[in-house]
């Protein structure tokens, strides 16, 4: 079978499907239901200085070709996040991204600190900073290159580990604050989050979520995540992509493949099907079997170099 | 149980097991929305996705010490049959209302109460079986969750199952977290069946 690994940053992705942040949680329920070292990579659900509770129901609401989610960032806070789950992680048998937001840059730094100074922390191969959450309160910093200039700087002087920064597909100019995360140091772009939306409920005439907006997932969004992915990769043909959006199949895999991701993330579609990560790695062999290449680094970015058949 | 139909690039339906043997598994499904209306139009042998069952079964929450009213409103009445089928000894008695009375066709075995007919709801026909010493388990629409939960806020052993769209069904999507006494729980793998004292927001 063709060779589905791809080598990024001196490590080796079983596949190019990363699981996205959040409905994997930390990947240790997903242990009953998906072989992890057919897996690339699992982002974490994202972690913030303090513990939150997130949103109250629904968390979820029913679009066309998706889903309107509002988590709210549920989770435990970092400190017990490194005593309660981080010593779970090294047993995963795959590579493992550390989601992290805070509010500022401070909060981040002293994020981070904790996150370096302790031990369980080794079992950690990239940090990524999610910067477009469009579910909490504060400003989407990815949207603003100047703050993810210093967001990114910030991590970059506290952390030498591979360094991701997950950009907003709907608002700010992408290329400007890919541009200012790269010149700082981030080794990598996610792109892209969840897209600000919302939906009504006829029959209370008010909006389904309590925050009013949430963020729409799902195939819906593929379109939108291959535009923003090409266009990345134009202007920027060296830098690591993870193209995240909409992916639920095998035809979504290598468009955004083609798009010029390196790294593929799921994450509505693995809500849907827990398995689907290890289906895509098995269907994505046979599929560049069929076509002839021996390994998906061939079809990487081939849409801007005209395609199959000009190579 | 979760359900999908393969073709609709949506989240699963989850639904409550009405009745298990080993010809198959039961499910309630109403005939309204996406994936429901799929299972009502489809030829026999069109493939859905299924798994699960997941969550924690009620008899794993409930004290074993007592006997239970089982109060049913609507599609809630499906996996409190099936656990009175799975406990027969634990079940004093049960009440299941519905609004039409297309169900009494599907049920024929089990007195239900109609509320088109009647114009009473299983809530108001739980004092005329209620007696001392009962446990209750409940299922059914909010309001009459909440009805439910002030009439019997002070008798032990109240509970509760709830329901939210689901995400993943594992526990890890966060998508059905509610509040409790107790710190943020899933209903897909903490619950669904709660003790109505961990809800305070539902009195």
């Amino acid at each position: 079978m063709a060779d589905v690994a791809i080598k990024r940053f001196d490590k080796t992705f079983a596949s190019p499907v990363v699981l996205a942040s959040g409905p994997g949680g930390f990947g240790l329920e997903l242990h009953a239901e998906l072989r992890l070292a057919d897996v690339g990579a699992v982002t974490f659900k994202t972690i913030t200085l303090e513990a939150m509770r997130g949103n109250p129901q629904p968390r979820l609401v029913d679009c066309p070709s998706g889903a309107l989610n509002s988590i709210g960032m549920e989770n435990p806070g970092v400190a017990a996040f490194l005593a309660r789950i981080a010593p779970q992680l090294g047993d995963l048998p795959t590579q493992r991204i550390l989601s992290v937001a805070a509010s500022t840059a401070e909060e981040l730094a002293t994020l981070l600190t904790m996150v370096e100074s302790h031990a369980a922390s080794k079992a950690l191969d990239a940090i990524e900073l999610n910067l477009s959450c469009p579910n909490i309160e504060g400003r989407r910093v990815g949207a603003d290159a100047k703050l993810v200039r210093r967001y990114v700087q910030t991590a970059r002087d506290i952390t030498g580990r591979v360094l991701l920064a997950k950009l907003p597909g709907d608002t700010g100019n992408l290329l400007a604050s890919g541009e200012a995360a790269l010149s700082v140091g981030a080794d990598g772009l996610t792109l892209i989050n969840t897209l600000l939306a919302m939906r009504i409920d006829r029959t209370v005439g008010r909006a389904f979520l309590h925050r009013t907006y949430g963020g729409l997932c799902g195939p819906a969004i593929l379109p939108i995540a291959l535009a923003r992915v090409y266009e990345a990769r134009e202007a920027f043909p060296d830098a690591v992509i993870i193209g995240t959006g909409g992916v639920v199949d095998l035809g979504g895999m290598v468009e955004m493949l083609l798009a010029g991701a390196d790294l593929v993330g799921v994450g509505f579609g693995v809500m849907a099907d827990p398995e689907l990560p290890q289906r895509l790695r098995k269907e994505l062999g046979e599929w560049l079997d069929m076509r002839g290449y021996s390994s998906v680094e061939e079809i990487v970015g081939a849409a801007h170099r005209g395609g199959f058949y000009v190579r | 149980m979760l359900v999908r139909y393969k073709e609709d690039p949506c989240l699963p339906r989850a639904f409550s097991v009405m009745s298990a043997s080993r010809e198959g598994l039961g499910l309630f499904v109403k005939t309204e929305g996406r994936v429901r209306e799929k299972f009502a139009q489809c030829p026999m042998g069109t493939e859905f996705e299924v798994r699960g069952p997941y969550g924690t079964p009620y008899v794993q929450i409930v004290s074993t010490d007592r006997q239970y009213l089982l109060v049913g409103g609507g599609s809630g009445a499906a996996p409190l049959l099936c656990f009175h089928q799975q406990n027969p000894g634990l079940v004093a008695g049960a009440v299941y209302g519905f609004r039409t009375a297309d169900a009494c066709d599907l049920l024929p075995n089990t007195p239900l109460v109609v509320e088109e007919d009647t114009g009473i709801r299983a809530a108001d026909r739980v004092d005329s079986v209620w007696q001392d010493g009962l446990g209750v388990i409940a299922c059914g629409p909010d309001p009459m969750l909440r009805l439910l939960a002030q009439r019997f806020q002070s008798q032990p052993d109240v509970y509760v199952s709830l329901e939210a769209r689901i995400g993943c069904g594992i526990g890890t999507c966060l998508g059905c977290s509610i509040e409790t006494k107790s710190g943020m729980k899933r209903i897909c793998t903490d619950g669904p069946l709660f003790p109505v004292g961990e809800l305070p927001w539902l009195m």
